[in-house]
């Protein structure tokens, strides 16, 4: 790994901590899942997972909830993410913004399953909680990658083709 | 630019929708009839030993503290008149439990108590 590859991924993560630490006092509004999902379509899976395994131990550092029944729903949750950006590469907004809602519901089912079997919360009432905020992630989400991804992902494969050079 | 227009179109769809959805999983549509009150009973020292929240229909104040407490109560011509709530004991005659709605003496007994929404019922243990 050159040092340019290294200084463009935490370029990149440093996106995606700061955005979601800005973001953070609005409940479910963020551009997590627009930007995995467009580090998963731009870098891959492998150096993805770098990324996303960084700002999930960093998110949690800041926000106090530094322990592994956070870290690690929240880990599986944006590496799924990653994949579905990996695997929809070259489709268009649309579709990626169909992935992105499963990937905001396979997210938030992962920590329903950490709640229920680790937290012994009902499930019901656990899934009636959540629903307001599960939506809004869908929303935010959706909307960011209708109107984002494309000139984001322009800037970016741009960027890597100047500072990202493979192996 | 159609394709610009559609992304409008699903956005704004997407944003009235989950409004909708979101306000009415926060606020979910009630019964008419459904009332939510305030139990407190406090012991003779002025300790809260109930503090709990019921949301009713059609039941008597008397009825919701029969299914909900342990109570022992004696009949009169004006209906109930609690003796015991849980682990509250008086006579009658030494002590007893008055009946307060929003911190006011009721005016009626027990039995004759009409729920109002929102109102705090607490029975509250007085020493004569």
């Amino acid at each position: 790994m050159t040092i340019k590859k290294i200084a463009f991924l935490v370029s990149l993560t440093c996106i995606l901590f700061v955005q979601e630490e800005l973001l953070a006092f609005i409940p479910s509004v963020q551009l997590t899942f627009l930007l995995v999902i467009l580090y998963g379509s731009l870098v891959g899976i492998k150096d993805g997972s770098i990324i996303v395994f960084v700002h999930t131990l960093l998110d949690n550092l800041i926000m106090g909830s530094f322990n592994i029944w956070t870290i690690l729903p929240m880990f599986l949750g944006l590496e799924i993410t990653l994949v579905i950006g990996y695997l929809l590469k070259n489709k268009n907004e649309f579709i990626l913004a169909i992935g992105g809602a499963i990937a905001c519901i396979i997210y938030s089912l992962c920590f329903f399953i950490i709640n229920i079997f680790v937290y012994s919360i009902k499930p019901l009432e656990y899934l009636i909680a959540d629903l307001p905020f599960t939506i809004g992630l869908i929303v935010c989400s959706v909307i960011s990658i209708l109107f984002l991804f494309k000139p984001l992902y322009k800037l970016c494969a741009s960027a890597k083709d100047r500072f990202y050079e493979t192996d | 630019m159609k394709k610009f227009i559609i992304k409008i179109m699903i956005a704004v769809i997407l944003v009235i929708t989950s409004g909708v959805i979101i306000y009415f999983s926060i606020n979910p549509l009630r019964d008419p009839n459904e009332k939510d009150i305030t139990i407190i009973v406090i012991d003779k020292n002025g300790n809260e030993i109930i503090n709990d929240d019921y949301t009713v229909t059609d039941e008597s104040l008397f009825e919701i503290m029969e299914e909900n407490y342990e109570i022992e109560y004696s009949m009169s011509q004006y209906g109930a008149f609690i003796l015991e709530i849980e682990d509250i004991k008086t006579d009658g005659m030494t002590s007893y439990i008055a009946v307060n709605i929003n911190g006011e003496a009721s005016p009626v007994g027990i039995s004759s108590i009409v729920i109002e929404d929102g109102a705090i019922y607490s029975f509250v243990e007085t020493i004569i």
